[in-house]
């Protein structure tokens, strides 16, 4: 009778407990595959374009500036972390990608750096820049392209650029995120390994803002509105459980704080990502529900804010 | 002989007073803690017990140290030199590594006249299978097994030893083949955190 009761004990636990159940999900997800994406686009790299971004999925987003290739945090394996499979495949085909001159990597967490995904386009592009904030090296491989790291942003002192590289032309600021890094748990969670960043990135006359994974702070947004002119800003919604909050501090923002952040950095444009590409925390579309929802009757947010299907481009000329 | 080596391997421990190699984080007296008592987390093990006539497996506990370390695959932004705690990437994307493993049977042997600790200093050597190692890994290695019978009497001998090792490496498997009759195999669930 004992055992009954310990194995009743243990079911309720378990199937409390979030993290059983992401693990479990993620485990059984392993056994399907990705959900294909249809009309993938075969061009996604045009001859004259001012501003496109391809949402490849998860933080993975191709983005051209005039006749400059940049890719964000490069998903485009089925696993990351081993056990977490996508499910929906890349946007993108790499055999159509004829071009990319630069990859960033806001941290080392490992839908962020995602090794495999480097290995893949090293092979394809091995000259290209790579991206990262200092400290990041620590988990990098011996790989064959340029390497350039950018001072991480000191947020506690109120200063939220770390360091500004132009890279063939292009200029890389790395500003404050409010996350946390390391890769293989307590080394970001106790140990400080604290590599993680957002970018600002200037070509021509075009401002692009990636923010990595963050939270919400006022200030910091404020400081990018009154500092840049952003065209394009990519900022997470999710993962969330609670995702009519705000957000989860030092961790992800959610869709009301990424209107926030369009708010306060006065963007032009904002994409969301972060969401629909693996299983975490819930739903991974729920972020995406609770966004459509926060802007349904709101003209001045239904012009900025660009829902993109996975394998959908945005093109402003 | 196996003497002068584990006390060569014990001196150059001493000697190594700065037990990390990597640019240190925000809190290194934290880290060095966690990660000392993160060290002392054994792998689960097994070891043949046998006389000739009789055998068994015993459970025996097991612990890995690694002194030095040496990565074939670190980027030209870090050092491929690890001292005491090896970043899970340099270790398994490809290195070679020294390495002490203390082994105790926990209720001693019954069959084979061996005393419950030993102590085995060697060299192994990891290879990455998917992801840069991070996914699945292996690794081959020799080792010099410090081992005295109950009476005292020296029973050294040398082993080779395979391992395969996922979840970063934090867990895994290894298997030893000793060239000698006394426990000749063991077999353990490899724990290991950087």
């Amino acid at each position: 009778m004992r055992r009954i009761y310990l194995i009743i004990f243990a079911v309720l636990i378990f199937s409390s407990c979030q993290t059983f159940r992401d693990v479990g999900e993620n485990i059984a997800n392993n056994f399907s595959s990705p959900r294909k994406v249809k009309n993938k686009i075969k061009d996604p790299v045009k001859d004259s374009v001012k501003l496109s971004a391809l949402w490849i999925g998860h933080a993975t987003v191709l983005l051209q500036i005039y006749d400059k290739v940049i890719i964000t945090d490069p998903f485009l394996t089925d696993n990351i972390g081993v056990l977490q499979k996508r499910i929906v495949e890349p946007g993108l085909d790499l055999k159509n990608l004829k071009k990319c001159d630069m990859i960033l990597i806001s941290h080392s967490h490992f839908d962020h750096l995602n090794l495999g995904s480097l290995g893949m386009l090293e092979d394809k592009f091995p000259r290209c820049d790579l991206v990262f904030p200092a400290g990041l090296e620590e988990f990098l491989p011996n790989l064959d392209f340029k390497l350039h790291d950018l001072k991480c942003a000191d947020k506690d002192k109120k200063i939220y650029t770390g360091e500004t590289k132009e890279i063939n032309g292009v200029k890389i600021t790395s500003v404050a995120a409010y996350h946390w890094a390391g890769r293989y748990g307590l080394d970001g969670l106790i140990w400080g390994y604290n590599a993680y960043t957002g970018f600002i990135i200037q070509y021509k006359d075009v401002t692009v803002y990636f923010s990595g994974d963050t939270s919400y702070d006022e200030k910091f947004f404020k400081y990018l509105g009154e500092n840049y002119t952003i065209d394009l800003e990519l900022i997470p919604i999710g993962p969330c459980k609670d995702c009519e909050k705000l957000d989860k501090k030092n961790r992800h923002v959610y869709p009301k704080g990424s209107l926030r952040i369009l708010d306060d950095t006065k963007a032009k444009m904002m994409i969301p990502i972060h969401y629909g590409t693996v299983i975490e925390l819930a739903d991974p579309n729920e972020p995406k529900r609770v966004l459509e929802e926060l802007i349904r009757n709101r003209e001045e947010y239904k012009q900025k804010v660009k829902i993109l299907k996975i394998g959908e481009q945005l093109i402003i000329n | 002989m196996g003497r002068f080596i584990l006390y060569s391997f014990l001196i150059f421990l001493l000697a190594v007073n700065k037990p990390f190699s990597q640019p240190r984080g925000e809190n290194p007296a934290t880290e060095f803690l966690t990660w000392t008592l993160l060290q002392a987390v054994p792998s689960p093990s097994f070891y043949s017990d046998n006389n000739g006539n009789n055998s068994r497996l015993q459970f025996g506990l097991k612990w890995n140290i690694t002194p030095l370390s040496y990565s074939f695959n670190t980027n030209k932004r870090v050092s491929a030199w690890s001292f005491f705690e090896v970043n899970p990437l340099r270790r398994h994307s490809g290195s070679v590594e020294l390495f002490a493993q203390p082994e105790w049977t926990t209720a001693g042997y019954k069959y084979a006249d061996l005393k419950r600790f030993s102590i085995s200093p060697g060299l192994r050597f990891f290879a990455p299978l998917v992801e840069y190692g991070e996914y699945l890994s292996c690794s081959l290695g020799l080792k010099y097994s410090v081992r005295e019978s109950k009476a005292g009497d020296n029973k050294d001998t040398f082993g080779m030893e395979f391992g395969m090792y996922s979840l970063f490496g934090i867990a895994g498997f290894n298997f030893t083949y000793n060239f000698s009759s006394e426990s000749r195999y063991n077999f353990s669930i490899n724990i290991k955190y950087y």
